[in-house]
């Protein structure tokens, strides 16, 4: 059925370019290689064509820095299965790259995928349902972080192995405490004193200027408005993924706050974003960092950035919550896929549970606390190399790492490590289940109502509303159009 | 050109006019120069900061705001680039699309940007209009049935996709050399066409010759085009082996961490050829100019 | 050559127009080959696509007019479309402008020309992180550059990137600041003129500004109209500056959203092509327009030495 629908569309667009080119374009379409069927729906199983192992490259369009090609090299030294690695592009291209070529038919065997966009992808059949394949493997569900694996998953079946994450932490700047009689080791625990902190903290220059902020709640580090609401208990989406709820009163209770924030302890919106984005969409530092905010909401990943810079005292904790409020955090992140006409799914498959599982994670850990001797040597740290690992998804891996290489850090370092494992294990909101099938829209119409409310140009209530009615629109869409897929 | 011969001014005496031109010119020059190396000043900042960051510690290109002079100086960021990708065979790969692409860009363009200029023949106009039009469509909704086409010529993971159109030129080239072939002296034509060349031999003996700033600059813009072209080589290159350059800067952005340094040693490193071949080609212009005596 | 002189009637090919005609096709025909086989097709494709619902995995559905009368009632085409035409509407004069002046600056008889030169052309060359990343610093609204000097001023600055009000001003100023690429142009322009024509005119007596007025002027207007019209093609479909600067976004609330960042996301991030397509071909429309307004309206203004072309 999908078969002949794609050849279709594709003969569409052979006819059409054909007839601009003169060339019996349409008879070269069977000179395409032909995929396979998607494997969605479950219909056909893709361990059932087994390939020759020594035989086959296969293509993987991932990152292609040096820690992530020799996690792929190491693979090919065990498995003898050949890795071709291309790049896949920015967030930007990345999606044109894996979208054009997926829909004309020539996409890679395995693709690194976002997963705050994954719902979108895999209810469109973009990538392969590899579920019978852990069945065969014996791999579970259990064996990934709850939230993470679920985000991987589309009505009931498991679309691609998560392979990282990055929860969110309270970050907060010991010496900054300290230094304005804050004591240095309790950090804010309710929003109530996050205001009261931020207050004892803001630091301005004789001639007004803002010379360190306290906190600033939006997009300092990285901080959307998914980890408020969520804090707040707000609802996203429902269970079905049907129905949109940036309309529930929980949000437009938590963005109040956030406004209000903004005008009794940040002062201008403009200015504080501004201040911000100048280091953050420059790309080269943050805020925290640079000692310009003394309490920042960011990702796991800020470690090991922090770990660079022995000068800085930095400590993490969970967000601050509101009253009547519950311990919460937001992660989302990466996974590895199978793409829709991949020829070699056996091979395939064992890439992807490489990029998912212990021994892959071993090699990866292995290349990038290499990478980061190299780079104390470079910069002329001082003190023995820190390395940090990435927060994996599958539980053993993530204990693997914990033995192997948290171990050898400090005692602030293994206790953000242990809220890090208890988030993921119990109270971590995911990205993808979050944001249904219409990802993009509700990610675009979420910050641009947050902005217009920061702003004082819609309130609250209306900001949201107006959220709801254009991703809900846009998520009826998508609906009406998986169901025409079947 | 009958304008120059329309305006009469009044004529000064021969010394004073002399005197007054040396010091009016003088004071040009100094103006000039003010003006120039302001303006230097603003132009020239994205280099100086574009050297700074990648002499710096992470550490340091962090700092708000930001310093102007490394401390340490990190020079270890320039060797360090080479451990992280092989950009030997990345500049060898941007050559070898880099030299085609400039030809094409350069002959079959100049032909047919000739032929819209001065050669006469009907429906030449609307070809011309469909030739500007080609640049109005976004190659976002192009960019799939493009892909559908290379990838059923077999093109996708060579190079021929970023090579081959381009050697049957380009609409901006074209259109750009037209406008500056129809402001040539039509007289050396007419003449050269009593004595019996053809068009080629017109194109090739006397067009060319008096169209080389124009040459010159749709060969930097080729160039250019080639050098820093990220999308074309992302999409159409299959194999790390064939990266360009530009798509190379790829390793050193991480998720969540560039190592900007590294990332800032690589692009100074691509773009010091770039901005001395320029400046060794202007050399040249400067001294035609020189030669000729320019003056305005 | 004597031959066609002859009153003979001839088959018009042998002729002497016969035989420009001729050349000029065949000169022309690399490009027609190259047009035909590599662009025609997706042109008509993304064509057709525009009157159908594409979501790049199932087949297209026809859908007639449906794209086009939803894009009418969109309220964020009407934005982009705004934020466009505003950045077009002042980036093209101001960046022609600008490039024009420092292409006169540069094309002087002045010591360090070609390092000058250099200097100019720097923001076109050095890649985009990295200017990108400067700006940030320079128009930052409390330590920025700019507004440090504004303040030195007495004129307290605006919030530039971080201000709906000021945030395509800001990218205006930008891309004026990297307009290299048409002050390459206008020079090239400069230099083709033939010298003999200034040296006729100085010994004429003609001071410099008549000179500027009478011969660099009409004889840089085809040059002039080359790079208004691609400023006018080019900007209409700016991206990539916005895209970095505002992080994909077009923020601060959709101020610097322009059309071509919104076709991007309904193409693939929406997954609505046939919609994009649509899209991209109204703009189509309006530049081709525009772009037929210029040539029809050069003849009074565009010089040029020859009678075989319009515009």
């Amino acid at each position: 059925m999908s078969v002949q629908r794609k050849y279709s569309r594709r003969q569409f667009l052979g006819i059409a370019a054909a007839t601009g080119t003169g060339l019996a374009l349409a008879a070269c379409a069977q000179g395409i290689p032909q995929a396979p069927a998607p494997a969605g729906g479950g219909a056909t199983a893709p361990a059932a064509q087994p390939q020759p192992a020594a035989a086959a490259t296969i293509n993987m369009w991932g990152w292609t820095d040096l820690v992530n090609t020799d996690v792929v090299t190491k693979f090919t030294d065990k498995t003898g299965i050949k890795v071709n690695l291309s790049e896949l592009g920015d967030a930007v291209f990345g999606d044109q790259k894996f979208l054009t070529a997926v829909s004309a038919g020539t996409g890679p065997d395995v693709a690194i995928q976002n997963r705050h966009t994954f719902m979108q992808f895999a209810a469109k059949k973009l990538y392969q349902d590899v579920t019978p394949l852990m069945d065969g493997d014996d791999i579970k569900v259990d064996d990934f972080a709850p939230v993470q694996i679920k985000e991987t998953m589309w009505q009931g079946k498991v679309y691609g192995l998560p392979m990282m994450t990055d929860v969110r932490y309270l970050y907060w700047n010991r010496a900054h405490f300290q230094e304005v009689g804050l004591d240095p080791t309790k950090p804010p625990t309710t929003w109530t004193e996050l205001e009261a902190y931020t207050d004892k903290l803001v630091k301005k220059t004789s001639d007004g200027k803002m010379d360190r902020y306290g906190f600033v709640p939006y997009l300092y580090g990285n901080s959307w408005m998914w980890l408020y609401g969520f804090l707040n208990k707000a609802p996203a989406i429902s269970d079905d993924k049907r129905t949109i709820l940036c309309d529930d009163p929980k949000w437009a209770e938590a963005l109040t706050w956030m406004v209000n924030f903004y005008d009794k302890h940040v002062g201008s919106f403009e200015l504080a974003n501004a201040f911000s984005d100048t280091l953050g969409k420059s790309g080269m530092g943050e805020p925290f960092s640079a000692g310009k905010v003394s309490m920042s909401a960011s990702g796991d990943w800020q470690v090991g950035d922090f770990l660079r810079k022995p000068d800085l005292d930095w400590d993490a904790a969970p967000m601050p919550i509101p009253d009547g409020g519950v311990k919460s955090t937001w992660s989302c992140g990466w996974s590895v896929v199978m793409a829709p006409q991949s020829k070699h799914q056996k091979e395939a498959w064992e890439l992807m549970k490489w990029h998912s599982l212990e021994d892959g994670w071993h090699a990866r850990a292995e290349a990038a606390k290499a990478d980061t001797q190299r780079v104390w040597d470079r910069e002329k740290i001082s003190g023995e190399p820190k390395y940090w690992p990435t927060q994996a998804v599958h539980l053993p891996s993530l204990q693997m790492l914990e033995k192997e290489y948290v171990s050898l850090l400090g005692d602030r370092e293994k206790k953000a490590w242990a809220m890090g494992m208890d988030a993921l294990k119990n109270w971590t909101h995911g990205c993808g289940t979050e944001m249904g099938v219409a990802a993009l829209e509700y990610w675009v119409n979420m910050d641009n109502s947050v902005r217009s409310a920061l702003a004082h140009k819609m309130t609250p209530i209306e900001a949201m509303a107006d959220c709801k009615k254009k991703v809900q629109e846009a998520t009826d869409r998508a609906w009406k159009a998986i169901e025409s897929q079947g | 050109m009958t304008t120059i011969t329309k305006q009469q001014e009044s004529q000064p005496t021969r010394i004073s006019r002399t005197q007054r031109t040396r010091v009016v010119k003088a004071v040009r020059s100094l103006l000039t120069h003010l003006f120039l190396l302001v303006g230097s000043f603003f132009f020239v900042a994205p280099l100086i900061f574009l050297v700074s960051t990648s002499l710096k510690a992470s550490r340091q290109i962090a700092k708000f705001p930001p310093d102007l002079i490394p401390d340490p100086f990190i020079w270890a960021n320039y060797s360090d680039v080479f451990i992280y990708a092989p950009f030997g065979t990345y500049l060898l790969n941007t050559i070898f699309i880099i030299i085609p692409t400039v030809f094409g860009a350069a002959i079959t363009s100049s032909l047919a940007a000739y032929a819209f200029a001065r050669l006469r023949a009907p429906g030449k106009n609307a070809i011309f209009m469909v030739l500007l039009s080609t640049m109005m469509l976004p190659g976002v909704v192009t960019l799939i049935p493009t892909y559908i086409l290379y990838a059923k010529l077999g093109w996708v993971g060579s190079f021929k996709p970023l090579i081959v159109p381009v050697l049957f030129g380009n609409a901006f080239y074209i259109f750009l050399m037209r406008q500056f072939f129809t402001s040539l002296p039509r007289e050396l034509e007419d003449a050269a066409l009593i004595d019996g060349c053809n068009y080629l031999q017109i194109f090739w003996r006397i067009i060319l010759p008096l169209a080389k700033p124009v040459m010159a600059t749709v060969t930097i813009f080729a160039f250019m085009g080639a050098w820093n072209d990220y999308f074309g080589p992302l999409i159409y290159l299959a194999e790390k082996s064939q990266y360009t350059l530009s798509l190379g800067l790829q390793v050193f952005v991480q998720q969540h961490s560039t190592e900007w340094g590294l990332l800032m040693a690589a692009s100074t490193m691509m773009v010091t050829p770039i901005i001395l071949l320029f400046f060794f080609a202007q050399k040249q212009f400067v001294q035609g100019i020189m030669l000729t005596g320019m003056k305005g | 050559m004597a031959a066609v002189m002859r009153g003979t009637p001839k088959p018009w090919l042998k002729t002497l127009r016969g035989k420009e005609a001729i050349a000029c096709y065949l000169f022309i025909l690399p490009w027609i080959i190259g047009f035909t086989v590599f662009t025609l097709g997706p042109i008509i494709a993304s064509f057709g696509l525009s009157f159908m619902d594409y979501d790049l995995v199932l087949p297209p559905k026809f859908l007639g007019l449906a794209n086009f009368v939803e894009l009418f009632s969109d309220s964020l085409f009407y934005t982009s479309m705004w934020n466009t035409l505003y950045i077009v509407i002042l980036a093209v004069p101001l960046g022609m402008l600008a490039s024009f002046m420092m292409a006169l600056l540069l094309n002087q008889k002045v010591r360090g020309l070609a390092a000058y030169r250099t200097a100019y052309f720097i923001p076109s060359i050095v890649p985009a992180v990295a200017s990108a990343a400067l700006w940030l610093y320079v128009l930052q609204p409390e330590w920025g550059l700019l507004n440090g000097f504004l303040s030195w001023l007495g004129i307290q600055g605006p919030g530039w990137l971080a201000s709906e009000a000021w945030s395509k001003p800001s990218i205006i100023l930008l891309m004026i600041w990297a307009s290299g690429g048409s002050m390459i142009i206008f020079l090239a322009g400069l230099q083709n003129i033939p010298k003999e024509y200034y040296e006729a005119a100085e010994i004429d007596g003609a001071n410099s500004l008549r000179r500027f007025q009478y011969i660099t002027l009409p004889l840089m207007t085809p040059t002039i109209f080359f790079n208004l019209v691609m400023g006018v093609i080019g900007t209409f479909q700016i991206f990539s500056v916005v895209f970095v600067l505002t992080d994909g976004m077009g923020g601060p609330v959709n101020s610097t959203l322009v059309y071509l960042i919104y076709i991007y996301r309904n193409a693939f991030n929406y997954f609505r092509m046939g919609f994009a397509s649509s899209m991209a071909w109204v703009l189509f429309v309006i530049i081709l327009v525009l772009t037929l307004i210029q040539f029809r309206t050069a003849r009074f203004w565009v010089h040029y030495d020859t009678d075989t072309v319009e515009g």
